[in-house]
């Protein structure tokens, strides 16, 4: 095969873009600094008035002052939070949609997901099914479906375990894996 | 259904994130005078005391070294080389399948498709399923080997199970028929579209 070996999966962890752009920016801007640095010493035979400024501010400071402390600390930190976002595992994007009793005939393997975006909508549109319910909001993360609804009606338990009910059996028929809980909050509006 | 370099950030995140955390925790032993509590003998000679510059004395005519200038300029270019990919490698990409040579025949010639082309019927088919909204296909791998990922998104009362039947019964088959092949790996990701109401609808 020329391209394209390995499926690509659709369920996958994040990407961890945002601190690898900034990190890439980072690099990107030492580098040219450090070329632009190099180049002009060799060119003129003088560095360029940015090195001197960080001889003046950052080589002139002393180990034990309060600067450097700082300085060396916070170099510490960067590398602390650099460290956890490249190993924190994160939430997945998606649910697996079990396959097992679906006619797989013609294909070799499958994958089928179901983001955790759709499963918001999917609890959402269901939720708002049930008698009583005004307004709903629903968060979902790797293994749960937490659901937030507004309603005029006192009986907030009862119509909690029927937006559960009801939600549960809308996640249960697609058959998601992991199984998501499912709590719901009822919050009493003014009629 | 787009691919992201995720592999390559973890790695790179977590060697930079290492090195500047020792370099960190070093600075800091030099700076609050406990690495000199902690090392003996010659090695402890060696810790710059907290009255010493950051930068010695000796460091200018260090860098004025014709070597170390040009050395200086060569990591500033490949440092701001692999900066410039690794951002480049941010931006995600389908990375879809070259031309499909559907048949390759001395005497018969040579048959290819553009699989964007053969994605679009793909498309072109899901949507006339009731339940599909709208849909996105990309095919990878090779005509003998295909890869079909699919973006579908259905109504937010749709029976999902029953809809990937469907897909599998229908637009799937028909494209493994037209390839004449079975496919690789299919790989559905469903998306859900609220279904729209009135402000007269009822809910009993």
């Amino acid at each position: 095969m020329s391209r394209g070996t390995n499926p690509v999966s659709l369920r996958r962890r994040p990407s961890r873009t945002v601190p690898a752009t900034i990190a890439a920016l980072v690099v990107t801007a030492v580098g040219v600094l450090l070329a632009w640095a190099g180049i002009a010493r060799l060119l003129d035979g003088r560095w360029p008035s940015f090195v001197g400024w960080t001889h003046r501010h950052v080589g002139d400071l002393t180990w034990g002052s309060a600067a450097a402390i700082i300085l060396a600390i916070v170099l510490t930190l960067v590398g602390l939070v650099l460290l956890i976002s490249a190993l924190a595992p994160g939430q997945p994007n998606a649910y697996v949609i079990d396959d097992s009793d679906l006619d797989t005939g013609e294909v070799g393997s499958t994958e089928f997901v179901m983001t955790r975006k759709a499963v918001a909508k999917l609890a959402t549109a269901h939720a708002h099914q049930v008698s009583g319910v005004d307004s709903v909001s629903a968060t979902v993360t790797g293994r749960a479906v937490r659901l937030t609804v507004s309603s005029p009606s006192a009986q907030r338990e009862e119509l909690a375990q029927s937006v559960t009910t009801a939600v549960r059996a809308a996640l249960d028929a697609v058959r998601l894996t992991p199984t998501p809980t499912v709590t719901a909050t009822v919050r009493t509006t003014q009629p | 259904m787009r691919v992201f370099s995720s592999g390559l950030n973890r790695t790179w995140l977590a060697i930079i994130g290492l090195v500047v955390l020792l370099a960190g925790a070093l600075a800091t032993m030099v700076a609050t005078g406990l690495l000199g509590t902690v090392l003996t003998g010659s090695a402890r000679a060696s810790v710059p005391a907290s009255g010493d510059r950051l930068l010695e004395a000796g460091a200018t005519d260090f860098f004025a070294n014709q070597g170390v200038i040009i050395g200086t300029a060569v990591l500033g270019i490949v440092l701001a080389l692999l900066g410039l990919a690794w951002l480049m490698a941010q931006v995600p990409h389908t990375r879809p399948a070259a031309p499909l040579r559907l048949r390759d025949d001395a005497a018969l010639g040579l048959t290819s498709a553009k699989s964007d082309v053969i994605a679009d019927v793909v498309v072109a088919d899901l949507e006339t399923l009731p339940e599909v909204t709208s849909a996105s296909a990309v095919l990878r791998g090779s005509a003998s080997r295909p890869q079909l990922t699919l973006k579908l998104t259905a109504s937010d009362h749709a029976d999902v199970r029953a809809l990937l039947n469907a897909v599998q019964t229908g637009p799937v088959a028909r494209l493994a028929g037209a390839l004449d092949t079975t496919l690789e790996h299919l790989g559905v990701q469903v998306d859900v579209s609220p279904q729209r109401r009135t402000s007269d609808s009822v809910t009993l």
